[in-house]
């Protein structure tokens, strides 16, 4: 349990750490905002807190450091620098790295640790020694009180005062009332000690209390109402009951499972109010716990009383956090998403193949009715599987200030980024796979694209050049934008470093777009200088290959001393296409939907006109096409009439000649096997509704495969 | 405080007005006392208590407790001030069922003191 919580723990100072960076950021824009300030001293303080709670004690004493400089500056007796952003920018990544080595990870070099502390200390301390023991009151006097977690805990607060409590004027009603303020709390007095009124010193206090309190606010919170009657009182404080997430994750194998309590007599054991073999003895009976103990004179009622509200008040606060935890959101292990993914696209196929067997029943209505129903369930099912998949780019995009911030000072650029669309929702897969590209595209235009401060002046721009992110959903597509205000791509340049390489005849015409394209051809760099960053010429041909094995594209716009915009095209899920279905002999294959242009007829007699070449002319135009079943080597003749699939590759119109044209077909990707993984030209496999298989063809692959074979020895 | 007798049911009326807090502890013992050895049954009035401490309560918890030992009947009169309610309420004194020494379940702190 334990390494579930270290986990847990971890999992939240990752996102602490993500969400201190963009704190940063925005406080370098803003330093005088003091919520941002309050932000980045509540985040450090939270992962200093449980970061000692579950013994990460080097992260807690580091982080520590930070936090009292953002007191400091929290009561306005720091200045926010950028010296000091660049120190905790520095810090996040110390304890991210703290992190990483508690996992296994490369062990910190202590040195850099100590010398970072040693920085911090520097502008705390000169503060301190500035303002004098002034400071030390802002410190925080428990330094690693766990107050971190806003968790609902359960305690069982027994007051007991003196008799002699209302000597000194205290109200225990004051003190009652103000425990009530600090959360759910039910207070049962016990009167088993009044005596009778011959007896009875009217001014002595003799009532005690239980009282059953549920807070967030910790046990200190707790103590505090009691501090002016501490020596004139019995007091215990009990957490009785932690609501926890982790608990709560441990049973998602069952979520209707009852939430187990504990029963009365549990509870009045563990509180000693009575013996367990008593307890044994009387449960004999048949009737309810409470009662029997209240008659069998073994227990005071109001020690029931108390017993039953506490049972109630733990069963309370465990509903509302599960409330809480429905509405607001839990979290899954991605491996288990994708198994879901996995079933719900078997139940996908199995549902195609019940509407076709029902169909074949020639109109049996029943039947009919059914599968139609389970068709529409499993469409939903379907959507909202993929619905769960999807994640908000924005999490990518906030990285990025950073990466800009970092390369820019690096280069001695100024540059801002913007961001827009940041609520796009995105498959989870490809938002992960997509930030490799997405950071070589955004080096790339800061390095080659926006101009040092001093060029970007005497070009009539602003200093501060402009990298721009934006989201945006088309269709079912999304396009993701990577635009500069730069000095665009130098077309000359491009075409005489094409002709060098020998990748376009010296006179070539070229089109615009052709040109640009010409910087995704492996190793090709026009960067005279050979930078840190970008210009050793890999890169774009990398990124565009990451790209299309998305099943995206990629796009060039730029005009010289304007910027370039470079569009990615996605897919929103990497788990459902829409294909075409084809037929090659006995045997089925499925094209991506996206990609085609159109179907035409191929006859002997246009395959004869083509003198070998395996070429069609279609309105002119000259298309080359490739033999599906001659590159898979199927066998048997080919029918008369052959078809064509006309699809859009690099700018280029390629035909995929098949033997039969079936129809479009709502395609679930399923992965092959190991061994399959690296077959050219098949991208994954996908079951059809009679429970054969169909490969995915990997238009890309199958091109390069060709134009290998095209190319003379 | 007052003391009288109601003829028809014979049982003595016991009203307290105003405050009933330790300043008046004493004499609300007293006068308590003498309510039940002067009578069998004791019905208290609470209707016009104005402001109530835990004193009070406790009195009332102890005097229920002698005249059940004494074979008598002690209750309080269903019409409460909002000062009284509001008392029981804070203290804690609230009860859904009646504690061991009530052998006859007539506990003054059951109900439900809205």
């Amino acid at each position: 349990m334990m390494d579930a919580h270290k986990e847990a723990f971890k999992e939240e100072a990752y996102e602490l750490l993500s969400d201190l960076e963009t704190s940063l950021l925005d406080l370098e824009q803003s330093p005088d905002d003091m919520d941002i300030v309050g932000r980045v001293f509540r985040t450090m303080h939270t992962v200093k807190g449980s970061g000692a709670m579950f013994g990460f004690d080097d992260i807690a004493a580091f982080t520590h450091e930070v936090e009292t400089i953002y007191d400091l500056v929290r009561n306005g007796k720091l200045t926010v620098t950028k010296n000091l952003i660049d120190l905790t920018l520095a810090s996040g990544d110390v304890i991210r790295r703290m992190l990483d080595a508690s996992d296994g990870g490369e062990p910190l070099d202590q040195e850099q640790v100590e010398n970072l502390k040693d920085l911090l200390r520097a502008i705390s301390g000169a503060e301190a020694s500035a303002s004098g023991q002034e400071t030390e009151r802002a410190l925080p006097s428990v330094a690693y009180l766990p107050v971190a977690k806003k968790e609902d805990i359960t305690y069982r607060i027994r007051f007991r005062p003196h008799p002699s409590l209302f000597a000194t004027g205290t109200n225990p009603v004051l003190l009652l009332n103000e425990l009530r303020e600090l959360g759910v709390c039910a207070v049962v007095a016990h009167t088993g000690a009044i005596p009778e009124l011959e007896e009875l010193n009217p001014e002595e206090c003799l009532t005690y209390w239980t009282v059953i309190l549920t807070t967030d606010r910790g046990e200190n919170a707790i103590r505090d109402v009691f501090i002016f009657v501490e020596d004139q009182c019995e007091l215990s404080i009990e957490a009785i009951h932690q609501v926890d997430d982790l608990e709560m994750l441990g049973r998602e194998d069952d979520p209707d499972a009852p939430i187990p309590h504990k029963k009365i007599g549990e509870i009045l054991i563990e509180r000693g109010e009575v013996a367990k073999e008593d307890l044994e003895r009387v449960l004999e009976g048949q009737k309810r716990v409470g009662e029997i103990l209240v008659e069998k004179g073994l227990v005071d009622a109001s020690n029931v009383e108390i017993a039953l509200i506490e049972q109630q008040q733990v069963r309370d606060a465990e509903t509302k956090h599960r409330r809480e935890a429905l509405t607001s959101s839990i979290r899954v292990p991605a491996d288990k998403l994708d198994k879901l993914v996995d079933l719900v696209g078997e139940l996908v196929t199995v549902q195609a193949r019940l509407s076709q067997t029902a169909a074949s029943f020639n109109g049996h209505p029943e039947l009919l009715s059914v599968a139609e129903e389970v068709e529409r369930l499993t469409a939903e099912l379907r959507d909202n599987t993929m619905n769960i998949r999807m994640l908000p780019i924005g999490v990518t995009f906030n990285r990025f200030k950073r990466l800009v911030r970092d390369l820019s000072s690096e280069l001695g650029k100024d540059v801002a980024l913007s961001t827009d669309g940041a609520e796009t929702e995105l498959d989870k897969t490809v938002i992960e796979r997509l930030n490799d590209p997405l950071v070589h595209l955004i080096r790339n235009s800061i390095d080659h694209g926006v101009e040092s401060p001093e060029v970007r002046e005497s070009a009539g721009k602003p200093r501060q050049g402009t990298v721009g992110l934006l989201a945006a959903h088309s269709g079912a597509n999304v396009l993701i934008q990577i635009s500069d205000d730069g000095a665009g791509l130098d077309r000359d340049a491009i075409r005489a470093k094409g002709i060098e390489r020998g990748l376009i005849a010296s006179d070539a015409e070229l089109t615009e777009k052709e040109i640009f394209s010409l910087i995704f051809a492996p190793g090709f760099s026009t960067a005279e200088k050979v930078s840190n960053i970008s210009g050793r010429g890999v890169g774009m041909d990398v990124v565009k290959r990451s790209i299309e094995a998305l099943r995206g594209s990629i796009d060039i716009d730029s005009q010289k001393g304007v910027g370039t915009t470079i569009t990615l095209r996605l897919p929103l899920t990497l788990a459902i296409i829409d294909g075409l279905l084809v037929k090659i002999g006995e045997a089925f294959f499925v094209l991506p939907l996206s990609n085609i242009e159109e179907c035409v007829e191929l006859t002997r007699e246009d395959v004869r006109k083509g003198h070998g070449r395996q070429m069609i002319y279609l309105r002119g135009e000259i298309v080359p096409y490739v033999s599906l079943r001659e590159h898979f080597g199927v066998d048997g003749e080919p029918p008369a009439i052959e078809q064509v699939v006309v699809v859009m590759a690099e700018n280029n119109k390629i035909g995929f000649v098949v033997d039969k044209v079936i129809g479009e077909h709502q395609t679930v990707i399923k992965t092959l096997g190991k061994v399959y993984r690296d077959a050219e030209g098949v991208s994954g496999a996908t079951i059809l509704g009679d429970g054969s298989v169909a490969l995915i063809l990997d238009i890309h692959s199958i091109l390069r495969g060709a134009e290998v074979a095209e190319q003379p020895v | 405080m007052q003391q009288k007798t109601e003829r028809q049911s014979g049982a003595k009326v016991v009203t307290l007005e105003g405050d009933l807090t330790i300043q008046r502890a004493n004499e609300l013992k007293e006068c308590l006392l003498e309510a039940l050895h002067s009578s069998k049954q004791v019905l208290v009035d609470l209707a016009k208590a104005t402001s109530v401490d835990l004193s009070c309560l406790q009195i009332l918890c102890s005097a229920h407790r002698t005249a059940l030992k004494l074979g008598k009947s002690l209750a309080l009169d269903e019409g409460f001030s909002e000062g009284f309610k509001q008392a029981v309420r804070d203290l804690g004194y609230k009860r859904n069922r009646s504690c061991l020494k009530d052998g006859e379940a007539c506990c003054l702190w059951v109900g439900g003191w809205r």
